[in-house]
């Protein structure tokens, strides 16, 4: 069922939660009302990993000794010490409760945020990413480094490790492990990752040796992306694909991470208790709940009560939050980019998308900065790329963007050979300017943004309808299917400027049909590029051109909302997806 | 009887028969495909993969036929998000939808009866007013609507009662923890279904009031409770009861709602999720197993006629 809406006005028959702010602020029902405010937020995560991916340094950021062709990541930060509070020493004891929106299976392969949040509590990775600024940094492996041809990596794995059964964490692991993520029967989300490895192997105990087809220079970005790391011992000669997994493994799952397994009531909580022997030492909090809750209003309301730790407000919901004493609202930069995307291979559509100059038309008409300030509060960046200002150590602050000049943009489909009819709506070779695009649906931060676009797009004599569609129908015809026209839309993704499965010319998953060759080119080359500097340089001459391009119309970054009880201390300093890696630093005052 | 047992036996296999096609022809139909191969980082060509190893591809008769072969041989299939026996995945849930439905039903019974006395018995009083109004609100005000204002009122701004779950998660568990957690679940499931009860008694029971057994019955003495109570609620009930075993469905449907509105793990939230991940082995796991209890309910209603009113024959062919 999806709602058609070609109106600004929301005249769709009542959804619940518009019902239910008419109904509220007509009955004057009292305050405090988080319930009212429109759900949002990024429920699911349409995370296109970039499949196969290039460019980058070989970070090298532990004290131990290896030889690295090139120099340490940019951000080289502190590396794994969550900024904590300041004030008094850690205490332990407790229990944190974080919302969680659907069902959790701790089952890695096959991603989905409610179960990577939990993922991140049980197991650990090769390397992680910091909580400042999202450059490897050492987890399981102490060190890595490459060869001078770019074609192997040497991962020196932390001694002393241990399973939560108490098995000793080996290399064998990790050979075990990537080679389950690269077959292509588990199609785990991580196949396209890890597409140009051709070996794994354990030179020793503590010593794991990964050769690529091609130089990969962002191969460790993109390591610390969901490869949580398996247990062979526990795993090896059972059979699992993409929806058959490992039972016994599932309903108790065995990792290495700060937290042990607890407990699982489907439909209702997983909870992990404190591992005693995690190597960076007990964890302060006893145990950790993830509570299943789906409606984003309840975990506004729950929060509020004591009965959530923390949640996630979307920018209409802010308001609610106002005056809450045992709250703190905390705003952080995000890997997240917000765009309109045209299907350059659309029958109809896809020959005006695939011009450069309605593309850049298209981005003179958006009011990026009016979207910013009535969507977000403010709370956002203007995009020029998908590289979001919090990506401190890769962002590139000077590229072309297009401020909102509706004039200029009606000026260039003019010379595109666009005129306008009696109804004011451009038409070219007897066919009108007139077309369908997607948001997801229930999604209010995407809606709203949409409705703009669609008036500013008005403005220039484009007349372009919203149809919102529930999330799996989008999912589907996007990247499956590529039944649309455009779509207004947002992704999250991995923390590497290496994302040439995005933009390259069938690129996996590059979804719009994109295709430059000096895009393609600019891709290949930083991916057997390792020095730094040298590839920061190359990517900037490749955003500059995507930016110039307007491959899609980048609108914004927004910023993500926490809403975390007081009492919660050591909660690191970045999106709450990252900052779980470092839970085992979080304890609760009193 | 035996006969009619045999007969209402089969109608009610081709009626699951039919339910289950139609479900299954429903959520196929709905667009887009099974969540977990949608994940984040699948490409198209995974997703596709997915689909055909998942037999997906196949025309959705053939699907149909396999699921009804594998239901013959006992094997509703495996939930496809979860990993697990969709039998396991379904049957964990249903203590705590029991729960909430079984109190749901008494609360409304209960009270519903109740109220439709005092209001038969009290015509046009204030008290009947009273309970017209009450009534028509609680057949008429949105379930999810409710739920959220009790929330907010109980829960947010007098912090009497909790807003979610079935019990306050890592404490010890007790029964005045767990009642707690029921209180207002169970009153927005049985609102809706109380107020219609509340109704159906009350015309019913002025119906009866003014049949000439009672008249009869007060001529000879009795004193006026007997004669409401002993004489007239058990006359007035027989339609109530068919009201009582319609709302069997009733609350089972409203379950889903507010399960979800409540945060309550039980199987109206698993056929919610189940149905936004379009994982159909649990859908229709779920379908299967309510059909079977509505049909069931609807059965022992008919048989219940028996012993209410004793002029009504059950036979094979009606």
């Amino acid at each position: 069922m999806s709602i058609q809406r070609d109106g600004r006005s929301l005249d769709t028959p009542l959804d619940r939660r518009t019902f239910l702010r008419l109904t509220t602020s007509a009955a004057g029902v009292a305050a405090g009302t988080a319930l009212l405010a429109a759900c949002g937020g990024s429920s699911s995560t349409p995370t296109t990993a970039p499949a196969g991916t290039q460019s980058t340094t070989s970070t090298q950021s532990a004290p131990t000794t290896s030889s690295t062709p090139s120099t340490g990541g940019t951000g080289a930060s502190a590396a794994s010490t969550p900024a904590a509070s300041s004030g008094p020493a850690p205490k332990r004891g407790g229990t944190f409760k974080i919302p969680v929106n659907a069902n959790i299976t701790p089952w890695p392969p096959i991603g989905a945020i409610q179960n990577l949040m939990v993922n991140k509590s049980l197991f650990n990775g090769l390397v992680r990413y910091s909580p400042t600024d999202w450059t490897p940094q050492p987890d399981l492996a102490e060190s890595w480094d490459t060869s001078s041809d770019g074609l192997t990596w040497t991962f020196h794995l932390r001694k002393g490790v241990t399973w939560h059964d108490g098995k000793p964490f080996t290399a064998d692991d990790v050979k075990y492990t990537l080679g389950v993520y690269k077959d292509p029967n588990v199609n785990s989300i991580l196949l396209g990752n890890l597409e140009p490895v051709s070996s794994i192997d354990a030179v020793d105990a503590n010593t794991v040796k990964v050769t690529t087809k091609t130089p990969y220079s962002s191969f460790v970005e993109l390591l610390c992306y969901l490869c949580f790391m398996l247990p062979q011992h526990l795993l090896q000669g059972q059979k699992f694909d993409r929806t058959t997994f490992p039972q016994d493994f599932i309903q108790h799952p065995v990792g290495t991470g700060p937290f042990k397994f607890g407990e699982h009531v489907p439909g209702d909580h997983f909870t992990v208790v404190a591992n005693e022997n995690y190597y960076e030492g007990r964890p302060y909090l006893d145990s950790v709940i993830y509570k299943i809750v789906r409606d984003q209003n309840s975990t506004i309301a729950q929060v509020k009560t004591g009965e959530l730790d923390i949640a996630f407000p979307s920018f209409a919901q802010l308001s609610t939050l106002q005056g809450t004493s045992n709250l703190q609202i905390i705003e952080r930069g995000l890997m997240d980019y917000r765009f309109f995307a045209g299907y350059y291979k659309n029958p109809q559509f896809g020959p005006w998308f695939s011009q450069k100059a309605v593309r850049q038309a298209l981005a003179y008409a958006i009011d990026v900065q009016g979207i910013i300030k009535q969507v977000t509060q403010g709370k956002a960046d203007r995009s020029n790329g998908p590289l979001p200002p919090a990506l401190k150590a890769w962002y590139i602050p000077d590229l072309p963007v297009f401020d909102y000049d509706p004039n200029k943009a009606g000026q260039m489909l003019s010379d595109a050979g666009f005129k306008k009819g009696s109804d004011g709506i451009l038409a070219k070779d007897g066919q009108k300017y007139q077309f369908t695009f997607y948001t997801d649906q229930g999604q209010p931060e995407r809606e709203q943004t949409a409705l703009i676009l669609q008036q500013n797009f008005k403005d220039i004599g484009i007349d372009a309808k919203l149809q919102t569609l529930e999330f799996n129908d989008l999912q589907n015809r996007y990247r499956v299917t590529h039944d649309f026209t455009a779509m207004a839309y947002y992704y999250v993704t991995p923390a590497t400027p290496d994302q040439h499965s995005y933009w390259q010319t069938n690129g996996s998953t590059n979804e719009w049909a994109y295709s430059n060759p000096d895009v393609d080119k600019l891709f290949d080359q930083a991916m057997s590029t390792f020095d730094v500097d040298k590839r920061k340089a190359t990517f900037k001459q490749l955003y500059t051109i995507l930016a110039d391009d307007q491959a899609v119309n980048f609108i914004y970054h927004p910023h993500e909302l926490q809403a975390i009880n007081k009492r919660v201390q050591g909660w690191a300093e970045t999106d709450y997806r990252d900052a779980l890696l470092y839970l085992s630093k979080v304890w609760m005052s009193s | 009887m035996g006969r009619y047992i045999l007969s209402r036996t089969v109608q009610s296999v081709v009626l699951l028969v039919f339910v289950s096609m139609l479900t299954f022809a429903l959520i196929h139909a709905a667009p887009g495909g099974p969540g977990v191969l949608l994940a984040p980082g699948m490409t198209g060509a995974q997703i596709k993969e997915a689909q055909r190893a998942l037999g997906l591809d196949d025309p959705i008769p053939v699907q149909y036929l396999r699921w009804l072969s594998n239901l013959l041989h006992g094997n509703l299939g495996k939930s496809y998000g979860q990993g697990l026996p969709v039998s396991q995945v379904v049957i964990s849930r249903i203590p705590l939808t029991l729960e909430l439905v079984v109190t749901g039903m008494l609360l409304s019974v209960v009270f519903g009866v109740l109220i439709g006395v005092v209001s038969a018995v009290r015509r046009y009083s204030i008290v009947d007013h009273l309970a017209t109004g009450l009534t028509f609100f609680g057949m008429s005000v949105p379930v999810f609507w409710l739920g959220l204002m009790l929330i907010i009122l109980f829960s947010i701004d007098w912090h009497l009662l909790p807003s979610s779950g079935a019990v306050t998660l890592g404490a010890a568990a007790t029964l005045i923890d767990r009642l707690k957690h029921l209180v207002l679940p169970a009153v927005v499931l049985a609102t809706a279904n109380l107020a219609q009860i509340a109704r159906y008694t009350r015309s019913s029971m002025i119906e009866v009031l003014n049949a000439d057994f009672l008249r009869v019955a007060r001529a000879k003495g009795l004193r006026e409770r007997a004669v409401i109570y002993r004489h007239g609620l058990r006359n007035a009930l027989v339609p109530v009861v068919t009201v009582v075993a319609l709302g069997v469905p009733r609350l089972v449907g409203g379950v889903a709602i507010t399960e979800s509105v409540f945060a309550w793990p039980g199987m109206g939230q698993l056929a919610v999720d189940s149905a936004l991940q379009r994982d159909y082995p649990v859908i229709m796991g779920i379908t299967l197993m309510v059909s079977i209890l509505v049909i069931l309910t609807n059965f022992l209603t008919d048989l219940s006629y028996v012993f209410l009113d004793p002029r009504v024959k059950l036979t094979g062919t009606r």
